[in-house]
């Protein structure tokens, strides 16, 4: 019998880890990954989350006490019109991400909803593990028919030594909209892996706003196929990377036809000895003309000894198009700061404002469920 | 030049009548494109030690010389060509390539006279006189046929002056110790794969040392001229700028048409101490193959300036038509303190044309400054990428650099790739990228045609005006050239 | 001038940036009650002088003195030297986006608060305060909840820079260029809350190159600065002067040629 340790083992190899050396993990230490030992990961239950009580109308489920169910059992719920709990399509599993392929791995938990047209749904999925050395690999799936509409607050939770994997996918029909927010925090031992994999119908609205604070390595993975263009993606990502916290965004937008918008920002302050890595691509091939998208990238790097890299790819074959992309890596601004200074703020403050200044984008367009989730602790 | 048809302005904004315009303009050709009739000495085709040992005694090279050959021979040999570039091609046959071919001529030539004047006439032919009575007033010319430089102008008035600007092979028997010296320096013997393959093979070039507090009196220039349809190009171009010194170098090229492709991989080194400057300009127009994609060069170039002293100033600037693929990406390594790099680039590509291209900005020491404006144009079906990086070491502190690359497209299936990488260790430098794409659009033609621009005349405006911030850096008769050039290149292709 | 000690006195002050020197010697005395203009041309340094008295990091003090209340201020901190009352007008007020004008004027405010023994707003008393403090610049309460003056205009920056002095309450105000890139309206606003805010016990230094703003406040004394020094003090008759005949004899009847070595 094969044990975890032996199949983990297996999945590390370097015949099937991504080659460093090139393409997407060029920039990406695996390291604390291999570092963390198999043997001894295990699902760990659930804890009560300290988060205000659902509001009226929204379903909340969280880590269920075996750390791979939920909790309160979806078949148990007693969803809004047009709700009803699916399989999760195995296709999402079988992306060749390394996400996917750990998330095999380990146990749930897993949720999959269909939305019939029309149906709308409010829903947190709040997974925090009471224990440390945690393996949480959750596996989710929407399936929103024609104008049906989900707003999705997603916690995701490290404890010390840890390892979460998580599997998002979604299938937005014409007119649906899916508004996701995501927050990551883990602890400084901790290890996430997050794919996403969204195909957007034409007329559909993808939103997906993620916070990242915490963890020795957390990538994220979302992409998106606009299947026919014409849709609408938003991307706000804020990355809060501290101590030896490796902090990585590779997100992919690909514009199978006409007329789609992206709207993409990602924010990454890096202090002490942490590194973040963004690489957005963007695809506009020949079929997708009048494509409108914007990416933006900006990193306030505070310490001698964090790193950024940022990778903004861009391939376009289409020529009508409005293709823009932005990136600054900088530290606080001198004249901002003597601007606070001069009004008797002292430098300490004026740093903590301007930092908080420059999170503020992102959380201002946090989705009202994930807004409502208290953020002490997350801001430097 | 073929006159142009003029569109009817009326059928502006219909794809089809714009692309039937188009075809009707294309296959202006390669005026470059003629062979020189001249009996070449060629050795054997293929590569190997002896190959490369064969080259080093037909040129006398010292010792040292032929050690830093050999060096580079073995390390190429176990190093694989790069793949990681936005482009494609069949793979080359190293063994099919002749790595030495020069024209028959005497040993040595003591003057202008004694060189074959079939050769001064292709040099005429391509606008570049070399003959005393001819040559151009202001710029002092190198001019390299195939393997071997052939003629040096104004030689005696640079010496006047200190400055030393020959052949390489001229620079290895009358200057060693600074061949020795600063050879490498830059480009290591195994720094990539082609940088590699030139080391072992390198043919000629040119040398230009600027000594100490010297301002060059006049612009150098080296003009490559590959005539043979086998051979590969390999040339080594140094320059030296000493303390203070500063200099203005122009490079040209040219190729026959072949239906064959050739393979040219140059290695350019810049060196530049305290207060030196150096800046560095090339029109590259080899033959980029035809509409089909047959035939034209590989351009395999590693360019790279190293600004060693405080506030030295490397600046690139370089208008890339030609060439079936160009694989090239001059770069500044910044380690003087407040030293300066930049990169100017136009590059254009049309039919099945693949460019990929951009450059490196390492900023070692404090304050160092380094500025890239990229220009890219994609017609017909090629494939034209801008691939970056800008480093800021932990010593940077204070360091700035502003990039802006802008792509231009011109019809639905020519692709425009940007690949820039960002990589910042030092938070007290600032690092700031902006990129847009825009096509050539058809409501723009027509409003300047309609207030009685021709098309191609408005073709030529717009494009010219999306390269503005890279023409201006360019010496003027150059800037010139270079509009022409873009115009020319373009004809046909809009749609 | 007054028996009584001065609030800020310049003493032989040089500053440089880099090597540049910028002020060759500036001579300057500003007691309670009184407001001063200094007025030149632009690059004369006036703009320099107003950052060197709050601080700037980029300039370098290369000899003289600056004595606030009798006390040398050049080993302070700008964030020390406004809460003990200096305050700087700017006249390009810095756009900080995601720091909020509301918490960040409640911050400074109990900043300065606290430094004359005075006790902290909580929220609502702040917020009552501010509302008092708006009036007198006419400012539209919605740039409270907008980002630090963030797409503001020229003249809504100008009356936030203004709304910042009236809650500081600073004993020197130093007010750069103060009416630049302001429409006659906003001008007037501008000028009025100035005048308001001056009493008995602050003094104002007003700088302009123009004597536009002058028409709206009278000054008591009028400096005229040039490459880098205050070459001429009048009363308020000196600004109608230099409107009527410019700066060129300024610099006839100090001994220099006009424009050549202007610096900055």
């Amino acid at each position: 019998m094969t044990t975890t340790r032996d199949r983990w083992s297996e999945a590390l190899t370097p015949a099937t880890l991504p080659r460093q050396a090139r393409d997407s993990w060029r920039f990406t230490d695996l390291a604390p990954l291999k570092a963390l030992d198999p043997g001894r990961l295990a699902p760990r239950p659930g804890v009560i989350p300290d988060l205000p009580p659902p509001a009226p109308g929204v379903v909340r489920l969280c880590l269920g006490p075996d750390g791979v169910s939920f909790s309160p059992a979806p078949a148990d719920i007693s969803w809004p019109a047009g709700v009803q709990v699916c399989a999760v399509p195995p296709d999402v599993a079988d992306a060749p991400a390394l996400a996917v392929r750990l998330g095999a791995l380990l146990p749930g938990p897993s949720l999959g909803l269909q939305l019939a047209p029309g149906a709308r749904l409010r829903l947190e999925l709040v997974l925090q593990p009471a224990q440390a050395e945690a393996a949480l690999a959750p596996r989710l799936w929407f399936d929103l028919a024609e104008d049906a509409s989900l707003e999705l607050a997603l916690g995701l939770w490290g404890p010390a030594d840890s390892l979460l994997v998580a599997c998002v996918g979604a299938r937005l029909a014409a007119g649906a909209e899916l508004l996701e927010g995501q927050r990551l925090q883990g602890a400084d031992s901790a290890v996430a892996l997050v794919s996403g994999q969204v195909q957007q119908a034409p007329g559909s609205r993808y939103g997906r706003t993620a916070v990242v604070s915490g963890w020795r390595l957390a990538r994220l993975e979302p992409q998106v196929c606009q299947t026919e263009g014409q849709a609408v993606t938003t991307f706000r990502d804020l990355a809060l990377a501290r101590g030896q916290a490796t902090i990585d965004l590779h997100s992919q937008v690909r514009f199978g036809g006409p007329e789609g918008r992206l709207d993409q920002l990602q924010r990454a302050l890096v202090d002490d000895g942490a590194q973040s890595v963004f690489n957005g691509v963007v695809q506009v091939p020949r079929e997708a003309q009048r494509t409108d998208a914007a990416q933006l990238s900006r990193h306030l790097l505070l310490s001698t000894r964090g790193r950024v890299d940022t990778i903004p790819q861009l391939e376009i074959v289409a020529d009508d198009v409005r293709c823009t992309h932005g990136a600054t890596v900088s530290s606080l601004s001198d004249d901002e700061l003597f601007y606070l200074q001069s009004r008797g703020v002292d430098r300490v403050l004026a740093c903590r404002l301007l930092t908080r200044g420059f999170c503020r984008p992102i959380f201002d367009d946090l989705p009202p469920l994930i807004a409502a989730w208290p953020s002490e602790g997350l801001l430097p | 030049m073929t006159a142009l048809p003029l569109r009817d302005p009326s059928s502006a904004g219909t794809d089809a009548a714009v692309s039937a315009g188009v075809d009707a303009l294309v296959a202006q050709p390669y005026r470059y494109g003629f062979v020189t009739d001249i009996e070449t000495e060629k050795i054997a085709k293929g590569l190997s030690e002896d190959v490369v040992r064969l080259i080093s005694a037909k040129k006398n090279e010292p010792a040292f010389l032929l050690d830093f050959r050999l060096r580079a021979f073995r390390l190429w040999q176990r190093m694989a060509e790069p793949d990681w570039a936005a482009v494609s091609y069949p793979p080359i046959d190293y063994q099919d390539i002749v790595y030495w071919a020069a024209p028959r001529q005497q040993a040595r030539k003591a003057s202008l006279d004694e060189v074959d004047p079939v050769l001064l006439e292709t040099f005429d032919k391509l606008g570049i006189p070399l003959t005393e009575q001819k040559r151009l007033a202001n710029v002092a010319v190198d001019a390299v046929f195939d393997s071997v430089s052939i003629a040096t102008t104004y030689r005696e008035k640079l010496a006047e002056h200190g400055v030393i600007f020959c052949s390489f092979g001229e620079a290895v028997a009358e200057h060693p110790d600074l061949i020795e010296r600063w050879l490498g320096s830059v480009v290591p013997i195994a720094d990539n794969y082609f940088a590699a393959l030139n080391s072992a093979v390198f043919s000629d070039g040119s040398f230009v040392y600027i000594p100490k507090g010297v301002t060059c009196p006049m612009d150098l220039s080296t003009y490559f001229r590959i005539n043979s349809g086998d051979t590969g190009q390999f040339e080594r171009t140094l320059i030296v700028a000493e303390e203070g010194a500063s200099v203005t170098y122009l490079e040209g090229c040219t190729a026959p048409m072949f239906d064959t492709n050739q393979l040219h991989a140059a290695v350019v080194e810049l060196v530049a101490l305290d207060d030196a400057s150096i800046r560095y300009s090339t029109v590259q127009n080899w033959y980029a193959g035809d509409e089909n994609g047959k035939g034209g060069i590989y351009n395999f170039v590693t360019k790279r300036g190293l600004c060693k002293g405080a506030r030295s100033h490397i600046s690139w600037t370089q208008v890339e038509t030609g060439s079936a693929i160009t694989w090239k990406y001059p770069s500044c390594v910044l380690v003087g303190e407040d030293s300066v790099g930049e990169f100017y680039s136009v590059a254009l590509t049309n039919n099945r044309q693949q460019a990929d291209t951009g450059t490196k900005m390492v900023h070692v020491g404090p304050r160092t400054r380094s500025t890239i404006v990229s220009k890219g144009i994609s017609a017909g079906q090629s494939s034209n990428s801008y691939r970056g990086l800008v480093q800021m070491g932990p010593r940077a502190v204070g360091a700035r650099n502003y990039s802006q690359c802008d792509s231009m497209l011109i019809g639905d299936q020519a692709a425009a790739n940007t690949y820039p990488t960002i990589r910042s260790q030092q938070p007290e430098a600032t690092v700031e990228h902006e990129a847009s794409t825009c096509r050539l659009s058809e409501d723009q033609l027509f409003y300047l045609q309609s207030r009685g621009i021709a098309f191609e005349e408005a073709v030529s405006m717009m494009v010219s005006g999306f390269c503005r911030d890279v023409f201006s850096q360019l010496p003027l008769e150059f800037a010139a050239e270079a509009d022409k050039l873009l115009a020319l290149k373009l004809e046909g292709s809009v749609g | 001038m007054s028996d009584r000690p001065p609030l800020l006195e310049i003493r032989g002050l040089r500053a440089a940036v880099g090597d540049l020197e910028i002020l060759r010697g500036v001579d300057l005395c500003v007691h309670a009650g009184e407001i001063h203009a200094v007025m030149g041309r632009n690059g004369s340094g006036k703009s320099t002088l107003s950052k060197v008295i709050a601080g700037h990091p980029s300039y370098r003090v290369t000899a003289g003195q600056i004595l606030y209340r009798g006390q040398d201020v050049a080993d302070l901190a700008p964030e020390e030297r406004a809460r003990a009352g200096l305050f700087l007008g700017f006249q390009y007020p810095v756009e900080i986006p995601g720091v909020s004008n509301r918490e960040f004027l409640r911050v400074a405010t109990n900043a300065r608060r606290l430094a004359r023994g005075e006790e902290e707003l909580d929220t609502f008393s702040f917020d009552d305060h501010l509302e008092q403090r708006l009036a007198l610049v006419k400012m539209d309460p919605s740039f409270l909840d907008r980002s630090l003056n963030e797409g503001f205009s020229g003249g809504e920056k100008k009356r936030n820079e203004i709304l910042q002095m009236a809650l500081l309450e600073p004993a020197v105000a130093i007010l750069d260029e103060t009416d630049s890139g302001l429409d006659i309206d906003a001008l007037r606003i501008v000028a009025e809350g100035v005048r308001q805010l001056a009493g008995p016990d602050n003094a104002t230094v007003l700088i302009t190159h123009y004597q536009r703003l002058l028409e709206a406040i009278t000054p008591q004394y009028v400096h005229v600065m040039a490459h880098g020094r205050l070459l001429r003090t009048g009363g308020p008759e000196l600004a109608l002067e230099l409107e009527r005949r410019g700066y060129d004899w300024v610099d006839a009847e100090a001994g220099l040629g006009s424009r050549e070595d202007v610096a900055v």
